[in-house]
């Protein structure tokens, strides 16, 4: 193609190497865009996990308030949400939908019944613990890309103070 | 096209060509540039952000597990200013704002510590008492932002912590 004693670049050496370099940094804009999504889907992790260890806590705040009127009518399997009543400042069961938190978070929990051995070690299947109950607490909330996202913890509570 | 041997200089339509490529891939580059600034000082920052709340709250609940019992009257709750004085195993701690927005712990008879760097506002550090029949816990709701993006939003944190020791 190059005439005879032409140095230089033609026309067509110069596109493609310019959209090898327009790939290139095509390819780093995106990535800078997806770290961007990451980074604020930090924030939002970190929020979770708070939200999380304050639902652990706040059924234990629920067990001390007397396991008799607050865990026992709890039914195995049922999906219930904690809410706060200014009213008391007390935690408290809500057995309709989690309300969102921060517009965001939904948290929920369920519980399950406790089976023994004869070692009082628990079990799979054995003698059920009337005074124990497993709970399973879930923060739920959509990620920056519109994808959902969920953690769970998973705690023992007993009826320590025979109420 | 009709180039003499020794003519090796550039047509005007190549020149005019190479500057508008050169011109785009100029602008390309520093869009890519700038917006991978941005996402480094975005990350940064939600970074300082997570930071001074996990400290700060992961501080608070390990104090507030750890006490035997809150001083009621020496506390402010239900404020968006809100002071906390635990009674711990042997000393007393204090969480409070100072007078640049920041959360601070005072453990005894020391001085108060910033719990957190001077970038970070608090917005809100809000201390709820819960006292059940058999035990009492602190509701935190921490609000912090960064000083230097005033575009993202304040960020909400929340906690609540039973006093172990007032069992």
């Amino acid at each position: 193609m190059r005439a005879k004693g032409q140095f230089g670049f033609s026309l067509l050496e110069v596109i493609v190497g310019i959209s090898i370099v327009a790939v290139f940094l095509y390819a780093s804009l995106l990535a800078s865009k997806q770290f961007l999504l990451l980074s604020r889907a930090t924030v939002r992790d970190v929020q979770a996990g708070f939200l999380l260890e304050e639902g652990v806590e706040a059924l234990r705040v629920v067990r001390d308030q007397g396991w008799t009127t607050n865990i026992d009518p709890l039914s195995e399997g049922s999906t219930y949400a904690l809410y706060f009543n200014p009213d008391v400042d007390l935690w408290e069961v809500s057995s309709t939908s989690s309300e969102l938190i921060d517009n965001l978070f939904t948290r929920t929990f369920v519980v399950e019944d406790v089976d023994r051995d004869s070692n009082d070690d628990i079990v799979e299947s054995g003698t059920l613990d009337p005074d124990t109950l497993r709970f399973t607490v879930t923060v739920a909330w959509n990620g920056p890309t519109g994808d959902s996202r969920s953690r769970s913890l998973t705690t023992y509570l007993t009826n320590f103070f025979n109420d | 096209m009709n180039r003499l041997l020794k003519n090796r200089g550039m047509t005007i339509f190549e020149t005019v060509v190479y500057v508008a490529l050169l011109g785009v891939l100029i602008v390309f580059m520093l869009n890519a540039l700038i917006s991978v600034n941005d996402a480094a000082g975005t990350s940064r920052i939600s970074r300082e952000i997570n930071t001074a709340a996990v400290t700060t709250i992961d501080r608070m609940n390990r104090i507030i597990r750890d006490s035997y019992s809150v001083d009621g009257a020496s506390s402010t709750f239900d404020d968006d200013n809100g002071v906390l004085v635990l009674n711990g195993l042997s000393d007393t701690v204090t969480f409070a704002l100072d007078g640049s927005s920041i959360a601070t712990i005072q453990e005894g008879s020391s001085s108060a510590e910033p719990l957190m760097t001077s970038d970070i506002v608090v917005d809100r550090l809000l201390f709820t008492l819960i006292t059940t029949t058999n035990s009492e816990a602190v509701k935190i709701e921490l609000v912090v932002r960064h000083t230097q993006e005033p575009d993202i939003s304040p960020r909400t944190f929340r906690s609540t912590a039973v006093l172990r020791g007032s069992y």
